[in-house]
Order: structure tokens, then sequence, then C-alpha cells
């Protein structure tokens, strides 16, 4: 169907979704180039606050620990994740089954002001039993952002492994492989998609996360969220815009070579079947 | 290009080489209580084809893979080569099998896949790569080593399946309804195929199919089954020629059933009373007691139809009432006295000698009394 045949009302419908969706980003993005001391007013080109956040340390420091914390959970929001959803998806079925699949989602309905709550009781009065300043460190954080994440990656991973025809790991079996070989070398390859998302989403979740990090921080572990919102309360600095923009591109860059490599992966298998023998 | 059947190049290594029989012996196996198996007990000898037969949900494919240790027995035991597997968990059986969907790992090349199994077992890095040339060439299928297996045809999918289960040289390989997914001029090329290759490996072959032709064309021996028995096994033409029992009769090719008792009974001679008044001379069946139930079974090429009787031992008036031409054959339906429907084949020679028999015609069908077989189940 040509444009010309779209009907006025659903183009528009269109702009406007688009528009409401991305005219505050862009919004951010050109006044990230603003000379101005104001966040919002427009007062010619410049690269003025780009070079003003390359000096300012604290902002590095906590976009730096905010990355670095959010690669950490997602990690260990993976590893446990993936362990779920294969139990989940693979284990012959056993009692209480149902009542843990729905374990595993309640921490994604459990307010996150509870999660931060209940990690810092736990830490701390893990601390004064053993003794160990564990609540002072990092710990917490990719504790508390871990188990945000796990729900969603266990969600992503069980999905696709329960969409996964047994009979790719029953001939892995029969030709030989014994179950942990079977599990690294057939099943976790062909979720390896999965795990890719899972991992990814939970970074997301962590990375712009302040409700549970304002519990689990402590003063010297600011996290990029935390920093962003304490500044804004006292005076939206332009530098907002340029972090803003900075991590827009990051974004853009990611999925644009996931989408690249999708494409990619599509041109060669039609490739392949275009050249194949009759 | 065709491998000599004698191919001395053929490694004898992985799970030892050697052709195994099998023993299935009173294996029960039911699903959340419903029965798929009850108490089937199968000798295959090694070396020998044999080709599992029967209608969906008879427990053909659970067999298999009990046999292959996908599928723990309820009851019963599993012997493959002399040795009790029954325990064994898959991997550690000298048994490979096909699967239906192939299940050809798609994150690997052809070639990978083939070498899956010879790297589970350890088999060193130059032995792995002559054995999987070796395989390829085996399947037909050199210089596509290196393709994924989405870039490959259906055709060439079962043959890479094939040659991942060969090349582990098991001692029994079995093969879960290998041509489902193939069109039909494929299907009678891979099933010569199959035959030829398992000349020239020698290794026992257990297939499991819903086609008779399929079964008939390729198997040593046809365990048909039903319900989760087995109902009879035997050779292809004992199956067809002498069916144990009126499903057998059904499921493997067409037959004319005629239910009724047994009027008298000499020894080597019996005379069928049909339900629908019909009286049937059979020759050479065990004597039956009078007056028990049975049914004659007659299959339709040993039917004759023409226009005047031909003095055979059971003959019965009636009117050709269609004919449905095939090419190699026609296939008459004649409704006799009584208003029972027959089906006759006629051959090439029939079609041609004299005028061709028109439908509504009258007609005379008969067979002699060495055609039926009179069953009692």
């Amino acid at each position: 169907m040509s444009a010309r045949a779209q009907p006025l009302w659903r183009r528009l419908a269109l702009w406007l979704g688009l528009g409401f969706l991305y005219v505050p980003i862009a919004w951010i993005v050109i006044f990230s180039f603003s000379g101005s001391t104001v966040a919002g007013v427009w007062k010619g080109f410049s690269l003025r606050w780009y070079e003003a956040l390359l000096d300012n340390e604290g902002l590095r420091l906590a976009a730096g620990r905010s990355l670095l914390l959010a690669a950490l959970a997602a990690s260990l929001a993976t590893l446990l994740g993936t362990i779920a959803g294969y139990a989940l998806a693979r284990l012959p079925a056993f009692r209480g089954r149902a009542m843990l699949t729905g374990l595993l989602a309640v921490p994604l309905f459990v307010p996150e002001i509870l999660i931060g709550f209940a990690f810092l009781m736990l830490f701390v009065s893990l601390e004064s039993l053993t003794g160990v300043p564990i609540s002072k460190g990092l710990l917490p954080l990719v504790a508390g952002h871990a188990t945000i994440g796990m729900p969603v990656v266990a969600s992503v991973v069980f999905a696709r492994l329960a969409g996964l025809d047994h009979s790719f790991e029953e001939a892995a079996l029969d030709l030989g492989a014994r179950p942990l070989r079977v599990f690294l070398t057939v099943t976790l390859p062909l979720a390896l998609p999965a795990l890719a998302s899972g991992w990814l989403l939970a970074f997301t979740l962590s990375f712009d996360d302040v409700i549970t990090s304002s519990f689990l921080a402590g003063p010297a572990n600011t996290t990029l969220p935390m920093l962003v919102y304490s500044t804004v309360r006292v005076g939206v600095s332009p530098q907002i815009n340029v972090i803003g923009t900075l991590i827009i591109t990051g974004v853009a860059l990611i999925v644009a070579a996931t989408m690249f490599r999708g494409q990619a992966a599509v041109l060669t298998a039609e490739r392949g079947r275009g050249g194949k023998a009759p | 290009m065709t491998l000599s059947t004698t191919d001395d190049r053929t490694p004898r290594v992985g799970q030892g080489g050697a052709a195994a029989g099998v023993a299935v012996n009173a294996v029960s196996k039911a699903f959340g209580g419903a029965p798929v198996l009850r108490e089937v007990s199968l000798t295959i000898e090694r070396g020998e084809f044999v080709a599992l037969l029967g209608g969906s949900g008879c427990g053909k494919t659970t067999l298999l893979r009990i046999i292959a240790g996908l599928e723990i027995a309820d009851v019963g035991t599993v012997v493959i080569g002399g040795a009790d597997v029954t325990g064994l968990p898959p991997y550690e059986r000298p048994v490979n099998m096909m699967f239906q969907s192939y299940a050809l790992f798609p994150h690997l090349t052809v070639a990978d896949n083939i070498e899956y199994g010879l790297r589970a077992a350890g088999v060193e890095r130059a032995e792995r790569t002559s054995l999987v040339v070796w395989a390829l060439r085996l399947v037909r299928l050199e210089g596509l080593g290196r393709r994924k297996p989405d870039q490959l045809s259906g055709g060439q999918r079962q043959r890479v399946a094939l040659a991942r289960c060969l090349v582990k040289r098991p001692s029994v390989l079995l093969l879960d309804e290998p041509m489902a997914a193939l069109d039909r001029g494929l299907r009678d090329e891979m099933q010569r195929e199959l035959v030829r290759i398992q000349r020239d490996v020698g290794t026992t072959f257990v297939l499991v199919t819903h086609d008779q032709d399929e079964a008939m064309s390729m198997a040593d021996r046809i365990a048909v089954m039903d319900a989760g028995r087995i109902v009879q096994c035997g050779p292809p033409r004992v199956i067809y020629d002498q069916p144990a029992s009126c499903f057998v009769a059904r499921f493997v090719g067409r037959v004319n059933l005629f239910a009724g008792r047994v009027a008298a009974g000499r020894p080597g001679a019996t005379e069928i009373a049909t339900d629908d008044g019909l009286t049937i001379r059979a020759r050479g069946q065990a004597a039956l007691g009078a007056g028990s139930s049975c049914t004659a079974a007659v299959r339709p090429e040993k039917l004759l139809v023409s226009r005047l009787p031909a003095g055979l031992a059971n003959e019965y008036h009636g009117k050709l009432e269609d004919l449905a031409y095939f090419g190699d054959v026609t296939r008459a339906s004649i409704r006799i006295a009584g208003g029972r429907v027959v089906e006759a084949t006629l051959g090439q020679l029939e079609r041609s000698s004299g005028a061709p028999l028109a439908v509504g015609e009258a007609v005379v069908v008969g067979f002699d009394e060495a055609a039926p077989v009179v069953l009692t189940a």
C-alpha cells in the first residue's frame, strides 16, 4: 500500500505517537549542544558542557560505577536466571513446580522500595552478626539489582527453552554426550539469544535504578541515576543533557549493532538457500 | 558414483562397530496411567532390518525410544548384543537413533554435526576428520561439510542425520519415521539408498513407520503393532500372504473380508457360510470345528473377473459397479448377490484380453480354493 493511500488521520496518529516518544529525547540531545548555563535555553552551538563533563570527576566516577554495577548485576542475574529457567523448562514434573514458577515472578511485582528495604535490613543484620562490613561496598547493590534482573532473565530463558524441541538434547544424549556436555554444547548455545537479551534487560534495569540503589548504595557508592536525580533537585545543570545524550548514543549503537547482526544472519541464510543444490 | 559393497575403508571404531542383536522382553510402558506398550517381546537378529509398522498411537515410537534409552520401560528388559541395557542411559548404549525431525544441531555445521558423537566419545582429532570424510562420502554429501543445516534441502538434511548416526558405528541403528518429511520421489530414492547403506555397513536397522509400502520394500521382517502389542511378526511375504488376524490383513495391503461360520470342516478343506449367505471353499487350512466363527480374507489380485463362469471353486454373479484406473492396475468394485461389494484388481493381462469390461455389466467374480486365508481373530 502506498503512502498516499493511507488516510490522513492514520499518518497523523503515527507521527503523534512517535513525537510523544521521541520529542523529549530529541530535546535533550539538542540542548546538550547549547551554550546556555540554563538547561532548557538555547544560546548558540557549543561543546562547553561536554568539556565540563570531562572535568566533572564525580559524575565520571558515578557513571563508571553504574556501568560496572550493571554489568556485574546483569551477569549474576543471567547466571541465576538461566539455572532457574532451565530447571523449570527441563526438569521432569516435580511437586511444587507451579508454586516455584509463581515465586520466581514475585520480584517483578513486589515494589522496588520493598526489595531495597529488605536487602538493607538483611545486610545490616548480617553485618552486625558477622562483624564484616559487607554493607559498605558494591556487594549489596549487586545483590539487590541481580534480584530485580533475575526473574526477567529466568522468564526469557524459560520461554526459549520451552519452545525448543527436546529432540536436539535427546539426539546429543543418544550420540553419547553426558548430560553436562549436552547442556554446554547444545542447550546453552541454542538458548544463547535468550541469555543475551536477558542480560541486556537486566543491565538496563540496573543501570537506571534509583529506588533500590538509594537504600543500598551508602555514601561512597552513588550511582549515576542517583547523582542525576540529586543534581536535578538542586537545579538542572546542562551537563545532565550531555549525560543523557551519551547514554542515548550508546543505546542506539547497541540496538543498531543487534539489528545489523540479525539482518546479516537473515541475508546469509537467504544466500545459502539460493545457492543450494537442487 | 556408487560405493563398493565391500568397502575396506569402512572404519571399525566408535562403539565397537560390530552389529548386534536386540531382545525386548515383556516390556510394558504407561504414560500417566494410559498403557502404551503391553508386554511386548521382540527378538531382532544381528544385521537384520526390522520394521515396526502400525498406526499412530500403536506404541511403535515408544518401543524404539525404549531401545534407545530415551524412555525407561515400566517393566521388562532390553538386551543389546547379549548385554542387559535396561537401566543404562542413552549415552551408554551402543545404539544411535535418527529422529523424525532429524534434530540436526542448527548452530553447528554439517561436519561438526557429524563429528559431535565422535568428540563425545573422545576420538582423536585426526581420526575424527577422516571419519567425517568417510561418513559424508557414505551418504554422498562430499563438499557440503561446511554448510549449516538450514542451508540444506530436506533430503540432504536426512542424509546428514544418517551420517551423524552411522559415523558412530552403532551396533543398532534406530530410525523413527525417516521418510516422513520427504516428498514422494525423494522417498523412493532414499528407501533404496537406506537399504544399500544397510548392506554396506551391515548394521542392525530398526525402522518405525506407518507406511506399509516402506516396511514391505525395505525390511527383512515386519512387526505389525496395534494398541501396544505386536500382533504379527514375520517376513513381508508372510505378513501379506498369511496375515494372522483381520487387523493385519486390513493394515497391510487391500483385502476382501468375508465373516461367517464354519459350515463343514474336513481336514485340508473348510467350507464357510458367510453372514450374508455366501459359501466359501478354502483349502489347506487348519481344521476348525463346525460352527466356530471365522473370517475368510481374499486379496483383490486373487479375484478373477469375467463375463462367463471360469469353473473356479468359488464363483459369484454380480454387477460391475466401478472401475478405477491406476495405470499399472485397475481396481474393480463388484456388487454380488447378497448386496456385498468386493474389490478385484485387474492386471494388464486381464484388461487387454478381449472386449474391455464396462461399468454396469453383469460379471462373474471368482477365486480358487487356495486364495482365501481363514482367520479366527
